[in-house]
Protein backbone atom coordinates (compact mmCIF):
# COMPACT_ATOMS: atom_id res chain seq x y z
CA UNK A 1 0.00 0.00 0.00
CA UNK A 2 1.35 3.54 -0.74
CA UNK A 3 1.75 5.80 1.27
CA UNK A 4 -0.53 8.28 0.20
CA UNK A 5 -3.08 5.50 -0.06
CA UNK A 6 -2.65 5.29 3.97
CA UNK A 7 -3.06 8.38 4.75
CA UNK A 8 -5.88 8.93 2.35
CA UNK A 9 -6.91 12.19 -0.03
CA UNK A 10 -9.13 14.97 0.16
CA UNK A 11 -12.77 14.39 -0.88
CA UNK A 12 -14.53 17.65 -2.14
CA UNK A 13 -18.59 18.20 -2.18
CA UNK A 14 -18.22 21.67 -3.03
CA UNK A 15 -21.38 21.97 -5.69
CA UNK A 16 -21.90 25.35 -5.92
CA UNK A 17 -20.38 28.53 -7.49
CA UNK A 18 -19.96 30.83 -4.45
CA UNK A 19 -17.02 33.26 -3.49
CA UNK A 20 -14.73 31.26 -1.37
CA UNK A 21 -11.38 30.17 -1.33
CA UNK A 22 -9.88 28.84 1.94
CA UNK A 23 -9.20 25.51 0.43
CA UNK A 24 -7.07 26.50 -2.24
CA UNK A 25 -5.55 29.26 0.44
CA UNK A 26 -4.50 26.33 2.91
CA UNK A 27 -3.75 23.58 0.57
CA UNK A 28 0.59 24.30 0.41
CA UNK A 29 0.64 21.05 -2.21
CA UNK A 30 -1.53 22.52 -5.02
CA UNK A 31 -3.61 19.57 -4.77
CA UNK A 32 -6.65 22.24 -4.32
CA UNK A 33 -6.61 24.90 -7.22
CA UNK A 34 -9.06 27.66 -7.98
CA UNK A 35 -9.24 29.15 -10.96
CA UNK A 36 -11.38 32.00 -9.65
CA UNK A 37 -12.73 32.94 -6.49
CA UNK A 38 -16.25 31.83 -7.49
CA UNK A 39 -15.27 28.95 -9.40
CA UNK A 40 -15.48 25.41 -7.77
CA UNK A 41 -12.30 23.96 -6.09
CA UNK A 42 -10.69 21.74 -8.32
CA UNK A 43 -8.78 18.67 -6.94
CA UNK A 44 -5.45 16.89 -7.94
CA UNK A 45 -5.73 13.73 -6.25
CA UNK A 46 -1.66 13.28 -7.40
CA UNK A 47 -0.91 16.14 -5.23
CA UNK A 48 -2.71 15.27 -2.16
CA UNK A 49 -1.00 14.16 0.79
CA UNK A 50 -3.58 13.78 3.26
CA UNK A 51 -2.96 16.77 5.76
CA UNK A 52 -6.33 17.61 6.66
CA UNK A 53 -5.34 21.42 6.72
CA UNK A 54 -8.47 21.57 3.85
CA UNK A 55 -10.87 19.21 5.62
CA UNK A 56 -10.41 22.12 8.73
CA UNK A 57 -10.80 25.11 6.75
CA UNK A 58 -13.58 24.93 4.46
CA UNK A 59 -16.12 27.41 5.92
CA UNK A 60 -18.66 24.55 3.96
CA UNK A 61 -17.67 21.50 6.11
CA UNK A 62 -18.10 20.26 2.44
CA UNK A 63 -14.21 18.60 2.05
CA UNK A 64 -14.05 15.08 3.71
CA UNK A 65 -10.47 13.00 3.81
CA UNK A 66 -11.13 9.44 2.65
CA UNK A 67 -8.97 6.51 3.32
CA UNK A 68 -9.80 3.52 1.12
CA UNK A 69 -8.73 0.08 2.92
CA UNK A 70 -7.77 1.73 6.10
CA UNK A 71 -8.00 -1.91 7.35
CA UNK A 72 -9.13 -5.10 5.25
CA UNK A 73 -12.71 -4.31 4.10
CA UNK A 74 -12.60 -1.48 6.00
CA UNK A 75 -13.04 2.57 4.92
CA UNK A 76 -12.08 5.60 6.82
CA UNK A 77 -13.57 8.75 6.61
CA UNK A 78 -12.64 11.93 8.01
CA UNK A 79 -14.91 14.59 8.98
CA UNK A 80 -15.32 17.98 10.87
CA UNK A 81 -17.46 17.71 14.01
CA UNK A 82 -18.16 21.25 16.22
CA UNK A 83 -20.14 19.50 18.80
CA UNK A 84 -19.78 18.90 22.33
CA UNK A 85 -19.69 16.60 23.76
CA UNK A 86 -16.49 15.12 21.60
CA UNK A 87 -16.68 11.40 20.50
CA UNK A 88 -13.45 9.36 22.26
CA UNK A 89 -11.11 7.04 20.67
CA UNK A 90 -12.12 3.78 19.80
CA UNK A 91 -16.30 4.53 20.91
CA UNK A 92 -18.67 2.96 18.71
CA UNK A 93 -20.83 5.51 17.12
CA UNK A 94 -23.99 5.77 14.59
CA UNK A 95 -22.41 6.85 11.06
CA UNK A 96 -25.16 9.08 8.88
CA UNK A 97 -25.41 9.81 5.46
CA UNK A 98 -25.78 13.49 3.99
CA UNK A 99 -29.39 13.75 5.38
CA UNK A 100 -28.60 12.44 9.00
CA UNK A 101 -29.79 9.17 8.63
CA UNK A 102 -28.23 5.93 9.96
CA UNK A 103 -26.07 3.94 8.17
CA UNK A 104 -24.30 1.44 10.29
CA UNK A 105 -22.13 1.05 13.02
CA UNK A 106 -18.42 2.67 12.99
CA UNK A 107 -15.53 3.04 15.44
CA UNK A 108 -14.00 6.31 16.11
CA UNK A 109 -10.30 5.69 14.98
CA UNK A 110 -9.14 9.69 15.77
CA UNK A 111 -10.16 12.74 17.34
CA UNK A 112 -7.80 15.61 16.43
CA UNK A 113 -8.22 18.95 17.74
CA UNK A 114 -5.14 20.44 16.96
CA UNK A 115 -4.18 25.06 17.39
CA UNK A 116 -4.16 24.98 13.53
CA UNK A 117 -7.70 23.65 12.92
CA UNK A 118 -8.61 27.36 15.01
CA UNK A 119 -11.36 25.01 16.91
CA UNK A 120 -12.73 22.77 14.46
CA UNK A 121 -12.28 18.68 15.92
CA UNK A 122 -11.78 16.27 12.98
CA UNK A 123 -13.26 13.03 13.76
CA UNK A 124 -12.39 9.57 11.65
CA UNK A 125 -14.46 6.73 11.34
CA UNK A 126 -13.63 3.33 10.70
CA UNK A 127 -16.67 1.12 9.02
CA UNK A 128 -17.36 -1.42 6.06
CA UNK A 129 -16.39 -0.49 3.29
CA UNK A 130 -19.85 -1.25 1.19
CA UNK A 131 -21.12 1.94 2.95
CA UNK A 132 -18.13 4.53 1.50
CA UNK A 133 -21.01 6.30 -0.75
CA UNK A 134 -23.38 6.94 2.22
CA UNK A 135 -21.20 7.43 5.12
CA UNK A 136 -20.51 11.33 6.37
CA UNK A 137 -21.22 12.45 9.44
CA UNK A 138 -21.96 10.62 13.03
CA UNK A 139 -25.47 10.46 14.75
CA UNK A 140 -24.41 13.59 17.70
CA UNK A 141 -23.97 13.13 21.31
CA UNK A 142 -26.56 13.34 23.61
CA UNK A 143 -25.31 16.56 25.73
CA UNK A 144 -25.72 15.96 29.89
CA UNK A 145 -27.86 17.98 31.21
CA UNK A 146 -29.99 19.40 28.57
CA UNK B 1 -19.08 70.80 19.62
CA UNK B 2 -16.72 68.20 18.21
CA UNK B 3 -14.88 68.92 14.98
CA UNK B 4 -13.41 66.43 12.63
CA UNK B 5 -13.00 65.21 9.36
CA UNK B 6 -14.44 62.23 9.57
CA UNK B 7 -17.68 61.18 11.38
CA UNK B 8 -18.41 56.96 10.80
CA UNK B 9 -21.91 56.07 12.23
CA UNK B 10 -21.76 52.40 13.22
CA UNK B 11 -18.72 49.97 14.04
CA UNK B 12 -19.93 47.11 12.01
CA UNK B 13 -17.87 45.54 9.37
CA UNK B 14 -18.49 48.50 6.94
CA UNK B 15 -18.28 50.96 9.49
CA UNK B 16 -14.62 49.58 10.98
CA UNK B 17 -13.42 49.12 7.39
CA UNK B 18 -13.81 52.94 6.43
CA UNK B 19 -12.53 54.54 9.47
CA UNK B 20 -9.34 52.40 9.60
CA UNK B 21 -9.08 53.34 5.67
CA UNK B 22 -9.54 56.50 6.20
CA UNK B 23 -7.03 56.91 8.96
CA UNK B 24 -4.89 54.93 7.43
CA UNK B 25 -4.53 57.84 4.75
CA UNK B 26 -4.07 60.59 7.46
CA UNK B 27 -7.63 61.25 8.00
CA UNK B 28 -8.96 62.76 11.65
CA UNK B 29 -11.79 60.10 12.30
CA UNK B 30 -14.55 59.83 15.06
CA UNK B 31 -16.30 56.24 14.83
CA UNK B 32 -19.82 56.36 16.88
CA UNK B 33 -22.23 52.87 17.59
CA UNK B 34 -24.78 52.85 19.48
CA UNK B 35 -24.05 49.39 21.05
CA UNK B 36 -21.80 48.61 23.93
CA UNK B 37 -19.18 46.78 22.02
CA UNK B 38 -17.70 47.57 18.53
CA UNK B 39 -18.18 45.14 15.86
CA UNK B 40 -21.74 45.02 14.78
CA UNK B 41 -22.87 41.58 13.97
CA UNK B 42 -19.54 40.25 13.50
CA UNK B 43 -19.35 39.24 17.22
CA UNK B 44 -22.08 36.79 17.18
CA UNK B 45 -20.54 35.04 14.19
CA UNK B 46 -19.09 31.87 15.86
CA UNK B 47 -18.42 30.24 12.73
CA UNK B 48 -15.79 30.55 9.47
CA UNK B 49 -16.29 33.09 7.32
CA UNK B 50 -16.59 32.48 3.50
CA UNK B 51 -14.80 34.90 1.15
CA UNK B 52 -11.21 35.17 -0.26
CA UNK B 53 -8.38 33.59 1.92
CA UNK B 54 -6.45 36.59 1.09
CA UNK B 55 -8.49 38.85 3.48
CA UNK B 56 -10.19 37.05 6.16
CA UNK B 57 -11.95 33.48 4.80
CA UNK B 58 -11.31 30.95 6.65
CA UNK B 59 -11.82 32.72 10.13
CA UNK B 60 -14.09 32.92 12.83
CA UNK B 61 -16.40 36.31 12.39
CA UNK B 62 -15.71 36.86 16.17
CA UNK B 63 -11.93 36.82 15.39
CA UNK B 64 -12.22 38.90 12.31
CA UNK B 65 -13.59 41.83 14.66
CA UNK B 66 -10.80 41.38 17.25
CA UNK B 67 -8.85 41.99 14.07
CA UNK B 68 -10.07 44.98 12.95
CA UNK B 69 -10.59 46.52 16.44
CA UNK B 70 -6.85 46.03 16.69
CA UNK B 71 -6.14 47.58 13.36
CA UNK B 72 -8.56 50.54 14.43
CA UNK B 73 -6.98 51.16 17.92
CA UNK B 74 -3.58 51.52 16.34
CA UNK B 75 -4.31 53.82 13.63
CA UNK B 76 -5.62 56.39 15.98
CA UNK B 77 -9.35 56.02 15.41
CA UNK B 78 -11.38 57.58 17.88
CA UNK B 79 -14.50 55.72 18.93
CA UNK B 80 -17.38 56.24 20.90
CA UNK B 81 -19.55 53.41 22.14
CA UNK B 82 -23.03 53.58 24.03
CA UNK B 83 -23.43 56.87 21.51
CA UNK B 84 -26.12 57.50 19.34
CA UNK B 85 -26.00 59.53 16.39
CA UNK B 86 -29.75 61.30 15.98
CA UNK B 87 -30.07 63.11 13.31
CA UNK B 88 -29.19 66.51 11.47
CA UNK B 89 -29.41 69.73 13.09
CA UNK B 90 -30.30 72.98 10.85
CA UNK B 91 -26.05 74.51 11.18
CA UNK B 92 -25.25 71.30 9.17
CA UNK B 93 -23.73 69.13 12.30
CA UNK B 94 -24.87 65.66 13.66
CA UNK B 95 -26.54 65.37 16.68
CA UNK B 96 -25.37 63.18 18.99
CA UNK B 97 -26.01 61.25 21.59
CA UNK B 98 -23.30 60.40 24.43
CA UNK B 99 -23.38 59.77 28.03
CA UNK B 100 -27.10 61.20 28.69
CA UNK B 101 -25.94 63.98 26.47
CA UNK B 102 -26.40 65.34 22.72
CA UNK B 103 -23.29 66.76 21.80
CA UNK B 104 -22.97 68.68 18.07
CA UNK B 105 -20.31 66.87 15.66
CA UNK B 106 -18.93 68.79 12.66
CA UNK B 107 -17.55 66.67 10.19
CA UNK B 108 -16.26 66.85 6.56
CA UNK B 109 -17.51 63.84 5.32
CA UNK B 110 -19.57 61.67 7.07
CA UNK B 111 -20.38 57.79 6.37
CA UNK B 112 -23.09 56.17 7.17
CA UNK B 113 -22.74 52.26 8.09
CA UNK B 114 -25.97 51.78 10.16
CA UNK B 115 -27.07 48.24 8.57
CA UNK B 116 -29.76 46.41 8.58
CA UNK B 117 -32.93 45.23 10.66
CA UNK B 118 -35.00 41.67 10.47
CA UNK B 119 -38.04 41.09 8.45
CA UNK B 120 -40.90 40.15 10.63
CA UNK B 121 -43.64 37.52 9.66
CA UNK B 122 -47.29 38.09 10.43
CA UNK B 123 -49.23 34.86 11.14
CA UNK B 124 -52.09 33.71 13.44
CA UNK B 125 -50.46 33.44 17.08
CA UNK B 126 -46.99 35.30 16.05
CA UNK B 127 -47.58 37.73 18.74
CA UNK B 128 -47.12 34.51 21.56
CA UNK B 129 -43.52 34.62 23.74
CA UNK B 130 -41.58 32.07 21.92
CA UNK B 131 -41.80 33.58 18.43
CA UNK B 132 -38.95 35.73 17.28
CA UNK B 133 -36.31 36.56 14.49
CA UNK B 134 -33.13 34.51 14.04
CA UNK B 135 -30.98 37.55 14.93
CA UNK B 136 -32.40 38.19 18.40
CA UNK B 137 -32.04 34.24 19.22
CA UNK B 138 -28.15 34.46 18.17
CA UNK B 139 -27.84 37.58 20.49
CA UNK B 140 -29.42 35.35 23.28
CA UNK B 141 -27.02 32.52 22.14
CA UNK B 142 -23.73 34.03 21.53
CA UNK B 143 -23.60 37.13 23.49
CA UNK B 144 -25.82 36.16 26.42
CA UNK B 145 -25.47 32.85 26.97
CA UNK B 146 -29.17 31.79 26.94
CA UNK B 147 -31.00 29.83 24.70
CA UNK B 148 -34.13 31.26 23.67
CA UNK B 149 -35.57 27.89 23.23
CA UNK B 150 -34.81 23.92 23.08
CA UNK B 151 -37.41 22.51 20.33
CA UNK B 152 -37.17 25.53 17.64
CA UNK B 153 -38.81 25.49 14.18
CA UNK B 154 -37.05 28.27 11.77
CA UNK B 155 -38.91 29.83 8.86
CA UNK B 156 -36.41 31.04 5.92
CA UNK B 157 -33.48 28.95 4.70
CA UNK B 158 -31.45 31.97 3.42
CA UNK B 159 -27.73 31.89 5.02
CA UNK B 160 -29.09 33.37 8.62
CA UNK B 161 -31.31 30.67 9.03
CA UNK B 162 -28.98 27.76 7.99
CA UNK B 163 -26.03 29.23 10.03
CA UNK B 164 -28.46 30.28 13.10
CA UNK B 165 -29.44 27.27 13.05
CA UNK B 166 -26.03 25.79 12.86
CA UNK B 167 -25.43 27.40 15.79
CA UNK B 168 -28.38 27.07 18.04
CA UNK B 169 -27.42 23.27 17.56
CA UNK B 170 -24.03 23.62 18.82
CA UNK B 171 -25.30 25.28 21.77
CA UNK B 172 -27.75 22.42 22.45
CA UNK B 173 -31.14 23.18 21.32
CA UNK B 174 -32.96 21.14 18.40
CA UNK B 175 -34.32 22.38 15.20
CA UNK B 176 -36.83 20.79 14.74
CA UNK B 177 -37.67 21.42 11.16
CA UNK B 178 -36.96 24.39 8.99
CA UNK B 179 -39.40 25.67 6.43
CA UNK B 180 -38.67 27.72 3.62
CA UNK B 181 -41.86 28.92 1.26
CA UNK B 182 -39.34 29.12 -2.19
CA UNK B 183 -39.06 25.48 -3.96
CA UNK B 184 -35.29 25.54 -3.33
CA UNK B 185 -32.87 26.09 -0.49
CA UNK B 186 -31.67 29.94 -1.05
CA UNK B 187 -28.69 29.79 1.21
CA UNK B 188 -25.34 28.13 0.36
CA UNK B 189 -26.26 24.49 -0.01
CA UNK B 190 -23.00 23.73 2.06
CA UNK B 191 -24.75 25.37 4.85
CA UNK B 192 -27.91 23.41 4.26
CA UNK B 193 -25.32 20.21 4.38
CA UNK B 194 -24.23 20.77 7.78
CA UNK B 195 -27.57 21.29 9.73
CA UNK B 196 -29.25 18.22 6.89
CA UNK B 197 -26.02 15.86 8.35
CA UNK B 198 -26.99 16.94 11.66
CA UNK B 199 -30.60 15.12 11.05
CA UNK B 200 -32.94 18.44 10.89
CA UNK B 201 -35.39 18.34 8.18
CA UNK B 202 -35.48 20.95 5.50
CA UNK B 203 -39.02 21.33 3.98
CA UNK B 204 -39.23 23.73 0.95
CA UNK B 205 -42.25 25.06 -0.36
CA UNK B 206 -43.61 25.25 3.22
CA UNK B 207 -44.02 27.75 5.71
CA UNK B 208 -45.78 28.42 8.89
CA UNK B 209 -49.07 29.44 9.38
CA UNK B 210 -49.95 28.95 12.95
CA UNK B 211 -48.55 29.25 16.28
CA UNK B 212 -50.61 27.52 18.65
CA UNK B 213 -50.47 27.93 22.94
CA UNK B 214 -51.22 29.03 25.93
CA UNK B 215 -49.29 32.18 27.07
CA UNK B 216 -46.25 30.62 25.07
CA UNK B 217 -45.61 28.74 21.99
CA UNK B 218 -46.63 25.25 22.55
CA UNK B 219 -47.03 24.15 18.49
CA UNK B 220 -45.98 25.56 14.98
CA UNK B 221 -48.41 24.42 12.52
CA UNK B 222 -46.46 24.76 8.83
CA UNK B 223 -48.17 24.22 5.52
CA UNK B 224 -47.27 23.05 1.93
CA UNK B 225 -47.54 26.53 -0.08
CA UNK B 226 -48.34 26.73 -4.06
CA UNK B 227 -46.74 28.48 -6.42
CA UNK B 228 -48.34 31.90 -5.52
CA UNK B 229 -46.66 30.93 -1.90
CA UNK B 230 -50.18 30.28 -0.70
CA UNK B 231 -50.61 27.90 1.77
CA UNK B 232 -52.45 24.51 0.92
CA UNK B 233 -55.62 24.11 2.72
CA UNK B 234 -55.73 20.55 4.21
CA UNK B 235 -51.60 20.17 4.30
CA UNK B 236 -51.19 21.35 7.39
CA UNK B 237 -49.28 19.67 10.19
CA UNK B 238 -48.48 20.54 13.47
CA UNK B 239 -44.60 20.68 15.03
CA UNK B 240 -44.55 20.48 19.16
CA UNK B 241 -41.89 23.43 19.43
CA UNK B 242 -41.22 25.98 21.60
CA UNK B 243 -39.72 28.58 19.82
CA UNK B 244 -40.25 29.84 16.39
CA UNK B 245 -37.39 31.75 14.85
CA UNK B 246 -38.01 33.69 11.78
CA UNK B 247 -35.20 33.83 9.00
CA UNK B 248 -37.26 36.02 6.18
CA UNK B 249 -34.70 38.52 5.14
CA UNK B 250 -33.53 42.07 6.61
CA UNK B 251 -34.17 45.93 5.31
CA UNK B 252 -31.91 48.32 4.94
CA UNK B 253 -31.66 50.85 8.23
CA UNK B 254 -32.18 54.02 6.27
CA UNK B 255 -33.30 56.41 8.48
CA UNK B 256 -30.75 58.67 8.83
CA UNK B 257 -29.88 58.80 5.29
CA UNK B 258 -33.56 59.86 4.76
CA UNK B 259 -32.96 62.55 7.29
CA UNK B 260 -29.18 63.77 5.36
CA UNK B 261 -31.13 63.94 2.17
CA UNK B 262 -29.90 61.21 0.32
CA UNK B 263 -31.78 59.93 -2.73
CA UNK B 264 -33.33 56.39 -2.09
CA UNK B 265 -34.60 53.51 -4.57
CA UNK B 266 -36.09 50.04 -3.94
CA UNK B 267 -34.36 46.97 -5.12
CA UNK B 268 -35.83 43.78 -3.96
CA UNK B 269 -33.01 41.80 -4.09
CA UNK B 270 -30.78 44.11 -1.71
CA UNK B 271 -33.75 44.23 0.94
CA UNK B 272 -35.84 46.66 -0.18
CA UNK B 273 -35.56 51.06 0.02
CA UNK B 274 -31.86 52.04 0.03
CA UNK B 275 -30.05 55.27 -0.87
CA UNK B 276 -28.93 55.50 -4.30
CA UNK B 277 -24.56 55.34 -4.13
CA UNK B 278 -22.09 55.99 -7.14
CA UNK B 279 -19.01 53.54 -7.82
CA UNK B 280 -17.41 55.10 -4.60
CA UNK B 281 -20.13 54.43 -2.53
CA UNK B 282 -21.14 58.33 -2.64
CA UNK B 283 -24.71 59.64 -2.03
CA UNK B 284 -26.75 61.89 -4.07
CA UNK B 285 -25.00 64.28 -0.62
CA UNK B 286 -21.69 64.43 -1.87
CA UNK B 287 -20.87 64.81 1.36
CA UNK B 288 -22.34 61.62 2.95
CA UNK B 289 -21.64 58.10 2.02
CA UNK B 290 -23.11 55.14 2.38
CA UNK B 291 -21.86 51.79 2.77
CA UNK B 292 -22.31 47.85 4.26
CA UNK B 293 -26.25 46.29 4.26
CA UNK B 294 -27.49 49.86 4.59
CA UNK B 295 -26.13 50.48 0.94
CA UNK B 296 -27.77 46.60 -0.08
CA UNK B 297 -28.28 43.27 2.31
CA UNK B 298 -25.32 41.74 0.81
CA UNK B 299 -22.46 39.77 3.57
CA UNK B 300 -19.67 40.94 5.76
CA UNK B 301 -17.13 40.39 3.07
CA UNK B 302 -18.86 42.90 0.72
CA UNK B 303 -19.45 45.24 3.87
CA UNK B 304 -15.94 45.19 5.05
CA UNK B 305 -14.87 46.02 0.87
CA UNK B 306 -17.47 48.20 0.26
CA UNK B 307 -16.37 50.39 4.06
CA UNK B 308 -12.96 50.63 3.03
CA UNK B 309 -14.13 52.00 -0.57
CA UNK B 310 -15.92 54.87 0.82
CA UNK B 311 -13.42 54.97 3.32
CA UNK B 312 -10.34 55.31 0.82
CA UNK B 313 -12.62 57.91 -1.36
CA UNK B 314 -14.09 60.43 1.72
CA UNK B 315 -10.17 61.18 2.98
CA UNK B 316 -9.16 61.55 -0.53
CA UNK B 317 -12.25 63.93 -0.67
CA UNK B 318 -11.32 65.44 2.67
CA UNK B 319 -7.32 66.27 0.83
CA UNK B 320 -5.74 62.93 2.13
CA UNK B 321 -4.39 61.94 -0.98
CA UNK B 322 -2.04 58.98 0.09
CA UNK B 323 -0.08 57.29 -2.79
CA UNK B 324 -1.45 54.48 -4.36
CA UNK B 325 -5.10 55.79 -3.08
CA UNK B 326 -6.83 54.95 -6.76
CA UNK B 327 -5.08 51.85 -7.09
CA UNK B 328 -6.56 50.96 -3.74
CA UNK B 329 -9.69 52.16 -4.59
CA UNK B 330 -9.80 50.01 -7.86
CA UNK B 331 -8.25 46.95 -6.23
CA UNK B 332 -11.65 47.41 -4.05
CA UNK B 333 -13.77 47.74 -6.81
CA UNK B 334 -12.56 44.56 -8.32
CA UNK B 335 -12.91 42.90 -5.19
CA UNK B 336 -16.19 43.63 -4.89
CA UNK B 337 -16.77 42.35 -8.29
CA UNK B 338 -15.31 39.54 -7.82
CA UNK B 339 -17.36 38.78 -4.11
CA UNK B 340 -21.00 39.42 -6.55
CA UNK B 341 -19.46 37.51 -9.34
CA UNK B 342 -20.80 33.79 -8.52
CA UNK B 343 -24.50 32.31 -9.71
CA UNK B 344 -25.48 32.71 -6.19
CA UNK B 345 -25.28 36.63 -6.46
CA UNK B 346 -26.76 37.48 -9.70
CA UNK B 347 -29.37 39.12 -8.93
CA UNK B 348 -27.60 41.27 -6.29
CA UNK B 349 -25.33 42.16 -8.66
CA UNK B 350 -28.11 43.61 -10.84
CA UNK B 351 -29.37 45.28 -8.12
CA UNK B 352 -26.19 47.09 -6.91
CA UNK B 353 -25.43 47.57 -10.96
CA UNK B 354 -28.48 49.62 -11.17
CA UNK B 355 -28.39 51.96 -8.25
CA UNK B 356 -24.91 52.58 -9.25
CA UNK B 357 -26.22 53.47 -12.07
CA UNK B 358 -28.92 56.24 -10.55
CA UNK B 359 -26.13 57.09 -8.50
CA UNK B 360 -23.45 58.09 -11.14
CA UNK B 361 -25.91 60.14 -13.13
CA UNK B 362 -26.47 62.49 -9.80
CA UNK B 363 -22.66 63.29 -10.63
CA UNK B 364 -22.66 63.63 -14.36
Amino acid sequence: MSEQKRRGAALLECCQEIPCNPCATVCKTGAITKASLNARPEFHPDKCVGCKLCVAACPGQAIFLETPDYEPGKWALTFPYEYRPLPEEGQTVTAVDRLGQPVCQAVVAAVEDRPVYNKTVLVTLVFPAEHREQVRFMKRLEQEGR
Amino acid sequence: MRVTDLLVVGAGPAGLGAAIEAARLGAKVLLVDENLKAGGQLYKQIHKFFGSGAHYAGTRGFQIADILLGQAEELGVETWLDTRALGLLDDGTVAVLRKGKVEPVKAGKIILATGAKENALAFPGWTLPGVMTAGAAQTFSNVHGTLAGKRILMVGSGNVGLIVSYQLMQAGAEICALVEAAPQITGYLVHAGKIQRAGVPVYTGHTVVEARGTGEVEEAVIAQVDERFQPIPGTERALAVDTILLAVGLNPRTELAAMFRCQTTYEGALGGILPVHDGWMRSTNPDIYVCGDLAGVEEANTALEEGRLAGVHAACALGYHGEQAQEKMNALRESLRSLRGGAHALRRLSGKERVIEKGESAYV
